[in-house]
């Protein structure tokens, strides 16, 4: 690369709907983690006519998320959303863990090194 | 039990179907199956199952594999350790090469809470706050008596003095606040043999611990295995006939299957169903193949997690999910600021393609 400059987080790839009904979301630093996660999510939203992402090239380290809209609607905000739900789901599963490992009578057994 | 068939993944001797998740909008006619966390929280279940020193086993229920792979991912390549990064070797004349040795320091587990430390950026210099400094200092020699006096065939640790380099010859070297911070620094095995030495070889190096993440070079993963597979489900369709019992059992894991002498009925034991490997050995038999289903359930992820690592084990998936959460932050901060460059309705400006 020509420039040691950090990448943008997300950016809107060429050929997006200028209503941003259809677009692809290229995002830095990211892979299969976050990428199957939301596209599960985004999947989720009945306003999501098509949703998928792609790991372009293993070596790099970006993914390229693709998603298309009912009804015009903004890809954007549903990609917001699908974030925030994330993010609770996040929690709920945390809170759930927290308690089963305070409460729970799980057996607890000695393991050697 | 009777499990959801929806909720499925089939198991045939020669195939596996029905392997997707289905529960999308729009699949199933006049059925919701749109993101509602109060319904989420209802479907999942997590339980711990065991836990040891150095290992846990719980079940997540209710999630897409999709999440459970995120976690499962972020909890082998992400969450950060400490590890020996840097390795300055001033005097090594033992017969295993620098490279190779350096390679092996890097991979010893220490002791140290990565929580407490920094990670050192491209382009800083070390200092307290992201390094730890070791050093190793061992030459290997003659014992006096050289072990003539004790038998025929005296041991190494007979004959030498320092004939090992072992982890624990790591010697701490604490910089500025770090004695107050850490307390203690090293590894968490000390019997790890790193080189073998004879009289005359010596071994002096300065090695520099730092925090990484397990995507950037294994040394960094906090755990030795982190895996989960679906929990099985074998459903009997047909009686077995009694006097095959044993046969049909040995067709499973030990414990599965319950034999009942006195009531002569062969039964599924359902809290040892989870053990079964779904070997599909049964399948093989022309008389049990249709008398029995085998199946795995899609939502239901047994996780089986060992820590290698200062974190204890049962602090592994809080740890992922803290980081899954920064990692959603830091996407939201840059969605948010894409949609409001968006605003004045104007078009939105694309970048080319690089």
């Amino acid at each position: 690369m020509a420039t040691s400059e950090v990448p943008p987080k997300v950016r809107i790839m060429k050929g997006a709907a200028p209503d941003l009904s259809a677009a692809t979301y290229q995002v830095y630093d990211e892979s299969h983690t976050m990428g199957n996660a939301l596209r599960w999510m985004l999947m989720k939203n009945p306003k999501v006519e098509f949703c998928g992402y792609s790991v372009p090239h293993p070596s790099e380290p970006n993914i390229q998320i693709r998603i298309q809209m009912y009804d015009n609607l903004s890809s954007l905000q549903a990609l917001i959303k699908a974030l925030d739900d994330l993010n609770h789901l996040c929690d709920s599963i945390n809170t759930k863990y927290t308690e089963s490992l305070q409460n729970d009578g799980y057996q607890r057994w000695d393991e050697k090194s | 039990m009777d499990v959801n068939p929806r909720r499925l993944v089939n198991i045939g001797a020669e195939r596996v179907s029905h392997v997707s998740n289905t529960e999308f909008p729009g699949h199933y006619p006049n059925e919701d199956h749109s993101w509602n966390l109060e319904s989420f929280e209802q479907n999942l279940t997590v339980r711990i199952h065991r836990l040891s020193q150095r290992s846990i086993e719980f079940d997540l229920i209710g999630v897409d594999a999709s999440i459970a792979n995120a976690f499962r991912r972020i909890m082998i390549a992400e969450v950060p350790t400490i590890a020996i990064d840097d390795v300055y070797v001033f005097n090594n004349t033992t017969v295993i090469h620098d490279e190779i040795l350096a390679h092996r320091l890097g991979l010893i587990p220490l002791n140290v809470d990565p929580t407490q430390m920094d990670t050192l950026e491209d382009g800083d210099s070390p200092t307290d706050r992201n390094t730890l400094e070791f050093r190793i200092n061992l030459e290997c020699s003659w014992k006096d008596s050289k072990g003539k006096s004790t038998s025929a065939t005296p041991t190494d640790d007979e004959r030498y003095v320092n004939h090992q380099l072992l982890s624990k010859h790591l010697q701490w070297i604490p910089a500025g606040e770090q004695l107050e911070k850490l307390k203690t620094a090293g590894p968490l095995n000390g019997d790890i043999v790193l080189a073998k030495l004879r009289p005359g070889q010596a071994v002096e190096m300065v090695l520099h611990a730092k925090k990484g993440q397990g995507k950037d070079h294994a040394k960094w993963s906090p755990v030795a295995t982190a895996t989960y597979r679906l929990h099985p489900n074998i459903v009997i369709t047909k009686p077995i006939p009694f006097e095959r019992a044993e046969e049909f059992k040995k067709c499973f894991s030990p414990g599965v299957v319950k034999v009942d002498k006195k009531k002569r009925t062969v039964q599924i034991d359902r809290d040892h169903m989870r053990n079964d490997t779904v070997s599909r050995e049964v399948l093989r038999d022309p008389e049990f193949k249709d008398s029995v289903e085998l199946s795995r359930i899609r939502d239901w992820f047994i996780f089986s997690v060992e820590s290698e690592s200062a974190y204890k084990p049962e602090q592994l998936l809080p740890e992922a999910i803290g980081i899954m959460k920064e990692k959603i932050a830091a996407m939201k901060a840059a969605a948010m600021e894409l949609l409001g460059g968006e605003g004045g309705g104007e078009d939105v400006v694309m970048q080319d393609e690089t």
